[in-house]
């Protein structure tokens, strides 16, 4: 008995988790894009946002809405302390390395360094914050907006998929008018031509990772009072954000933002035709699919 | 290559002989004359880590509870706490570490029933007492060892228990089922099913999750769909307390239902108002008058400063029924104490605690709804009667309409 | 013609019969110590195998340990179902993850780096998945408890010490199976795959034919050593194909030192002992594990096999 309206319901949810899985991808595939660096950290960032909007909710007594943009920043600027202390010398690494094989253990690096920070920074969360999850309270959980057809949404929710959606057209104009983007742009597409025309691109490398670490940090702020906060959130998201950075194709935002959505709304049809355990499995076949046979994405991405 | 490789696998081995020598000589752990050593395995890190704290807090308090009453047969309790993480290797090591090296006489643990299904062969097999505080398999006691013992109800009283009442005193004709995709969600999920559906309850929906979901949405939209009387839903803490917020963010205000898992303060803080009206199980309710529960509950709160959860109660009885048993038997003989615990009877803090033939306790199960008292929320004991604080209310009369 | 000549195995023969002469006393030393050194075995194995695959053919896998837990499934099942001897059972384990290998090896021939490492990750993932929901198959969730041990004719290979040996000798065969494997003309082309896979192409190697012939050999081992993780804890579930732990073998092999062979070893005897020892530390455990990880990572990429060679050099002067 499938209903029309049972149909519309999942499809907007999807849509709307669709939002934060942009969010969150979108990050992943920049630093991927520009810096050729598969962060599996990246979850982390997600959670420890969560966390420090919690904390300065905590704190200062306001909103989490408010609060998580000054969470995002400072996480941000931890994303740029660990490129100067951990990744810089790899890059330039990487940059004299000659041949495949230099890329591949350059790379193979990359991800193994990244998931030792994974591993470290859930243990810090867990001892700097406990294991027992957390609650961020939110004037906003309790405000019930009730569509037209019987479709019901708390405030938090459509908040936050409107901040996901701000955000990444924020970031969208920010790319294609500002200059700074469109030097992480050209740095995205030719490093060595890009440093040819005088740009920094150790520079672009720091801002990249600003505005990755501090989008996965607003996705981890935004939902944390709509789900809760503990230290293996990030753990949960980033094999998802992957997912939607292949899918999108790596290095490609527009593709990114797409994938997000695209994801979303079909794990929430295929919730409802295959069966809710099945859902997972859904977006991890599309991204199996979507490698073995298009594996520059659906919009096409960079290559390795 | 500046060595053969071959060379190097030499090396190695003699390396590693020299280590295994040291190894067996750092950490084997010298048993102080008059002390017994009783091991402790919880999930200490990982997704669970809040309910190892539980655990690891009430495993503190008993063996500090019973070394300031002189111990047991005049000897000292030391508590050797391991961590699993959840995980079944990690749990064989730990146990294995613990009858090795700490010589422990008697296990206590785990969380997961996982955990406890793979450890238990190796503690049978070493002739040590396991006593399962928390892990609710039903197959963990139904398996003949005749040194296991498990101080909480099982899966099976709980769900049976909870159907019983639910089908008798809110007569529903539908109803659906949500749990998580893993052993206990699914032996839940299926034992539930069963017996309802044996006393005329169709089943309209049998939705699953994944760990680590946080977006319910879906499974719940499903559900509202088909319009059940009652949802019953196995479930964490962490994620019944999210479907609640999201059921009712999605407009469905049915009656929920729910097993043991969340009875505890911090369900309570994380679901807020939402979780007004639940009804689910408890093996254990801080408010309860009973004297053997009030001075558990008094002295857990004086040492942790925090309401304890049912599985610390859980673990609570589980150091109490090895106390009594080995006080009962006179002796340490682990052949002799197994069978005195099969003869026990004593005031615990769930309820009075006594083991059956396959070392299962037969708590009472109790029956909960969560109401606001005086602006708090506040778990109301609706069954069994000899315990009843108050009265059921149904979902129309909460929510309206 | 596979370039392995009689003296090439006979020179590190003697070594493998010095290692498992020294190794023979270790049960001596109680349960505990042997528990650790048959896991450290066991994982040895996999780390080796997934180093064939990582390390010397240069493709990055994350979901090696989806094969350890098809093999153990596999042995389990047809030796509580069917009654088939667990030491066949753990052969056609090995072959039924190869199976799964090749049929993984296929699609993945054309990607490279972090795509391939990324769909390795989903299929890793799916089997866990699978291993979970296909309950009538595998019991679901909750795993499969009380498999049968090895069986051992008059010896009962319950008892850890005597189980022991038995890894023993199959880890030592494996090791120098895959060692010879590494030595020969078949591991000089893998590598070459590995540095520079288009050059190999136009000197006439069979490219993608190694690729999946890495990929079949990396997975039968893995799924070879699941089975005997199988019969030894006797318990098993679809935790085993966990991306975390996929994450620990990669950790073991490339801490050790990757396109090595014996650097996963250490790697893997490194990690366990960690996680032993650390234990005093429960909530801080993570921290120095992942803290290890990071910097071996910045500042030894060649894992502690480097550091060791790089020692051996300076001493050499």
């Amino acid at each position: 008995m499938l209903s029309t309206s049972l149909l519309v319901e999942q499809m907007l949810l999807g849509l709307m988790m669709g939002g934060i899985y942009a969010a969150i991808g979108v990050g992943l595939t920049m630093i991927f894009g520009v810096m050729k660096l598969s962060n599996f950290a990246h979850g982390e960032f997600y959670m420890l946002g969560a966390f420090l909007t919690y904390t300065l909710v905590s704190a200062l007594g306001s909103d989490p809405y408010v609060v998580a943009p000054l969470a995002a920043v400072a996480v941000g600027f931890l994303g740029i302390i660990l490129n100067k202390l951990v990744f810089l010398s790899l890059y330039r690494e990487l940059r004299e390395a000659k041949g495949a094989a230099a890329f591949f253990f350059q790379d193979l690096r990359f991800i193994m360094l990244t998931i030792g920070l994974s591993i470290l920074f859930v243990d810090l969360a867990l001892v700097i914050w406990g294991p027992i999850p957390i609650a961020i309270p939110s004037a906003l959980t309790s405000h019930i907006i009730k569509l037209p057809g019987g479709f019901s949404f708390s405030l938090a929710r459509i908040m936050t998929f409107f901040m996901a959606l701000a955000s990444l057209s924020i970031l969208y104009t920010f790319l294609k008018a500002t200059k700074t983007g469109k030097a992480i742009r050209a740095t995205a597409q030719n490093p060595s031509a890009a440093a040819l025309v005088g740009i920094d691109t150790y520079r672009i490398y720091d801002v990249t990772m600003l505005i990755s670490t501090a989008l996965a940090a607003l996705a981890g702020g935004i939902l944390g009072p709509i789900y809760n906060v503990y230290p293996t959130m990030g753990l949960d998201v980033v094999a998802k954000a992957f997912v939607v950075v292949i899918t999108g194709g790596m290095g490609n935002i527009v593709g990114s933002i797409l994938a997000g959505f695209l994801i979303g709304l079909a794990e929430g049809l295929g919730g409802v035709f295959l069966g809710t355990e099945y859902r997972q499995v859904v977006a991890f076949v599309i991204m199996i699919l979507v490698l073995w046979f298009r594996p520059q994405g659906i919009l096409g991405g960079r290559r390795s | 290559m500046a060595m053969s490789r071959g060379l190097l696998i030499g090396l190695v081995a003699l390396i590693v002989i020299l280590v295994a020598a040291a190894a067996f000589f750092l950490t084997t752990q010298p048993t102080e004359a008059g002390t017994v050593k009783i091991g402790l395995i919880a999930p200490l890190t990982g997704g669970l880590a809040e309910h190892g704290l539980d655990m690891k807090q009430a495993a503190l308090l008993a063996v500090e509870e019973i070394n300031s009453k002189g111990g047991i047969l005049g000897k000292k309790i030391e508590l050797v706490i391991e961590d699993t993480a959840c995980k079944a290797d990690l749990g064989t090591a730990a146990v294995q570490k613990m009858i090795t090296q700490d010589n422990v006489y008697a296990i206590v643990g785990e969380y997961c029933s996982t955990v406890t299904l793979a450890v238990q062969p190796t503690i049978m097999e070493n002739k040590r007492l396991l006593l399962v505080p928390v892990s609710v398999a039903t197959k963990i006691t139904e398996q003949g060892y005749k040194y296991t013992f498990r101080s909480c109800a099982n899966q099976w009283m709980q769900t049976t228990q909870h159907a019983d009442w639910i089908v008798e005193h809110l007569k529903p004709k539908t109803a659906a089922m949500l749990g998580i995709n893993d052993d206990y969600g699914r032996e839940g999920l299926k034992l539930w099913g069963e017996r309802v559906k044996a006393k005329g309850v169709t089943i309209v929906a049998e939705e699953y999750f994944d760990a680590g979901t946080t977006d319910f949405t879906p499974q719940l939209s499903k559900i509202k769909a088909a319009n059940p009387d009652v949802i019953f839903v196995v479930a964490n803490i962490r994620d019944a307390a999210n479907i609640l917020k999201q059921a009712h963010e999605i407009g469905l205000y049915k009656q929920f239902s729910m097993l043991g898992g969340v009875t505890s303060e911090e369900f309570l803080q994380l679901a807020g108002d939402d979780a007004i009206g639940l009804v689910h199980v408890s093996y254990f309710e801080p408010t309860s008058k009973r004297p053997a529960a009030q001075e558990f509950v008094q002295k857990f709160v004086q040492k942790w400063n925090r309401m304890p959860a049912m599985y610390s109660a859980g673990v609570w009885d589980a150091f109490m029924t090895l106390k009594y048993g080995v006080e009962k038997a006179g002796t340490w003989d682990v052949d002799k104490v197994a069978e005195a615990i099969k003869t026990l009877r004593f005031e615990g803090a769930q309820g009075t605690i006594y083991y059956d033939e396959k070392g299962q306790a037969q708590t009472k199960v109790l029956l909960v709804q969560v109401h606001k008292v005086d602006g708090k929320l506040k778990r109301v004991i609706l069954y069994p009667d000899s315990d009843k604080e108050g009265e059921y209310i149904p979902p129309e009369k909460l929510y309206g309409g | 013609m596979l370039g392995i000549t009689k003296d090439l195995v006979i020179k590190d023969l003697k070594y493998y019969v010095l290692a498992f002469i020294l190794l023979l006393p270790l049960p001596l030393a109680g349960d505990y110590v042997t528990h650790i050194a048959i896991m450290i075995m066991l994982y040895s194995i996999t780390a080796a195998s997934l180093d064939i695959l990582v390390g010397y053919t240069g493709r990055l896998s994350l979901g090696h340990a989806a094969f350890y837990a098809i093999g153990a499934y596999t042995s389990t099942l047809l030796s509580m179902n069917l009654n088939v001897s667990p030491w066949i059972g753990i052969l056609i384990g090995g072959i039924l993850a190869s199976s799964f290998g090749l049929i993984l090896g296929i699609p993945s021939l054309k990607l490279k780096g972090p795509y391939l490492a990324i769909s390795t990750l989903g299929f890793g993932v799916i089997v866990q998945l699978m291993l979970i929901n296909l309950d009538w198959l595998t019991r679901g969730p909750i795993g499969i408890p009380n498999i049968p041990p090895l069986p051992g004719g008059p010896i009962d290979l319950r008892i850890k010490s005597s189980f022991y040996y038995i890894a023993l000798i199959l880890t030592l065969l494996s090791i120098s199976f895959l060692h010879l494997l590494t030595k020969s003309r078949i591991g000089k082309i893998l590598v070459s795959i590995r540095e520079d896979e288009d050059a190999a192409l136009s000197i006439g190697v069979n490219v993608p034919f190694f690729k999946i012939f890495a990929f079949i050999i990396a997975t039968f081992f893995a799924g070879l050593s699941g089975g005997l993780y199988a019969h030894y804890i006797r318990y098993i579930s679809p935790a085993m194909s966990a991306l975390s732990e996929s994450i620990n073998i990669l950790s073991m092999t490339i801490i050790g030192g990757f396109g090595t062979l014996i650097g996963p070893l250490m790697g893997a005897a490194l990690l366990t002992i960690l996680q032993e020892v650390l234990r005093p530390y429960l909530e801080y455990r993570y921290l120095i594990y992942g803290g290890l990880i990071v910097i071996v990572m910045k500042f030894f990429p060649s894992g502690i096999y480097g550091l060791l060679q790089f020692i051996i050099r300076k001493v050499r002067g």
